[in-house]
């Protein structure tokens, strides 16, 4: 007498719904148990010959005859529908939702992703990071002091270096003031171009290079460098000027003639 | 839930394209044929059942429920249909002592190219009472979960189980008694 508990098993087991644990009980109980044995035995041959039985093909008239039976107008046909409404259609039908998970997925990774590489890209405002990056360095051997400007307000006081070469004008400013003070960098956009803010110690305030002017606030003792490009033989105007609150506190222009 | 194709070809079959049906004839006939034809037997009877089953089908299309697969639900009206089918016949049969319907459906029967193996398990089969037949078939031949044999059968998973069970324990025995099954008499001592 085989127990109903291994009846169900064994049912189970032909139907492949038995836990992995459950078919090592039943392994184990047919093992010992003969009756059990001869029982399962059957029940699989059984399963096995239901298995080779091959699904019959249905006469190929079947479908036509059945399409000419429909009653014609069960459904009449609907009015076109908008777009909106065939989108929705697809979306509920043909759509598969996991591509949707794998854009949101690749969306996020990507977002990610851009966010690490910035923390490692020059930023915009991070002017310290552009040191040589657009003059060629052997322009910058040739450049030669042409004149050395002292600062000495009542305010502020510092030097302002002006430096050339054939095709490129530097200017050293090295400032120190005890109270914000803005200075204000005129060149004259005809004859130079901007190429380069280099910040020699700290980073200035508030900088912001516009058509033919830089400006910037500074507080404190910095220094730093500004470069020009300028057209060979040309004469170029730079204009330097320290204000406070709006109000001049030191003022003067230079004119620079490129030397071929 | 009915697979995005289906409920595509509902949808549009609804809106008015009987083309549409044809398709879902197409993807389903096969299913539906040969339930019907392990259910009854018959080939001939077979195909008018087939054909019974989509007609109501695409009648009651619009009562379809999108939450359910369509071949459960065609499943669900072809073993209905052949549970009727079996009935009437079977009243048909007790009225007429005549063996002429018997023999048309004996020559029927040839129609099917089968091996001996097949018919041997067909008749078997016819041995069995007609709800166990059912879970066999489902079971079996369509190879169908508990869950979506008690939604075709209308019966909670405890009791397709407990049916399957005795089900597949009878058509056993009657193999064995036929001779189409071998008894196992190598564990007996």
């Amino acid at each position: 007498m085989i127990a109903d508990k291994y009846i169900e098993l064994i049912h189970r087991e032909i139907d492949g719904v038995n836990s992995p644990q459950a078919s090592a009980g039943l392994k184990a109980y047919l093992a010992a148990d003969a009756e059990a044995q001869r029982f399962y035995n059957e029940l699989i041959a059984m399963s096995g010959m239901l298995k080779e039985v091959k699904p019959v093909e249905p006469p190929a008239h079947l479908q036509p005859m059945i399409m000419n039976m429909l009653p014609p107008d069960r459904y009449a046909p609907r009015p076109r529908r908008g777009l909106l409404a065939t989108m929705r259609e697809w979306l509920e039908t043909k759509f598969n939702f996991k591509y949707a998970y794998v854009f949101a997925g690749g969306l996020t990774m990507g977002i990610v992703m851009y966010g690490l590489l910035l923390q490692t890209t020059v930023q915009p405002n991070d002017w310290s990071k552009l040191s040589g990056a657009m003059i060629p360095r052997e322009e910058a051997k040739n450049l030669k002091t042409i004149t050395e400007l002292e600062i000495a307000a009542t305010e502020v006081s510092g030097k302002i270096g002006v430096k050339k070469s054939a095709q490129m004008v530097e200017s050293e400013v090295a400032l120190v003031a005890g109270q914000p003070v803005e200075m204000i960098i005129g060149f004259d956009e005809q004859t130079m171009r901007f190429q380069e803010f280099q910040a020699l110690n700290e980073t200035p305030e508030n900088l912001r290079v516009t058509a033919g002017t830089i400006t910037l606030r500074h507080t404190g003792q910095k220094n730093y460098a500004i470069r020009f490009a300028i057209k060979s033989g040309a004469t170029g105007r730079v204009e330097f000027k320290i204000l406070r609150a709006e109000k001049p506190l030191y003022e003067r222009t230079i004119f620079i003639t490129a030397s071929p | 839930m009915t697979a995005p194709d289906d409920l595509l070809l509902i949808r549009q079959c609804l809106e008015g394209r009987r083309e549409a049906f044809g398709d879902l004839i197409a993807r389903h006939q096969k299913t539906v044929f040969n339930v019907a034809l392990r259910m009854i037997k018959d080939y001939q009877d077979a195909q008018d059942l087939t054909q019974t089953v989509f007609i109501k089908a695409y009648e009651k299309l619009d009562t379809f429920n999108e939450r359910h697969k369509f071949f459960s639900w065609i499943y669900r009206m072809a073993v209905n249909e052949s549970l009727n089918f079996v009935k009437r016949r079977r009243r048909f049969e007790a009225l007429d002592d005549n063996a002429e319907y018997s023999a048309h459906k004996q020559s029927a029967v040839e129609e099917i190219e089968e091996s001996e193996m097949s018919r041997n398990i067909q008749n078997a089969l016819m041995d069995l009472a007609i709800d166990h037949r059912a879970v066999i078939v489902l079971k079996h031949y369509e190879e169908l979960s508990y869950h979506e044999i008690g939604y075709i059968l209308d019966l909670p998973e405890k009791t397709v189980k407990s049916r399957l069970f005795t089900a597949r324990q009878m058509l056993k025995d009657i193999m064995i008694q036929k001779g189409y099954l071998k008894h196992d008499r190598r564990q007996i001592h």
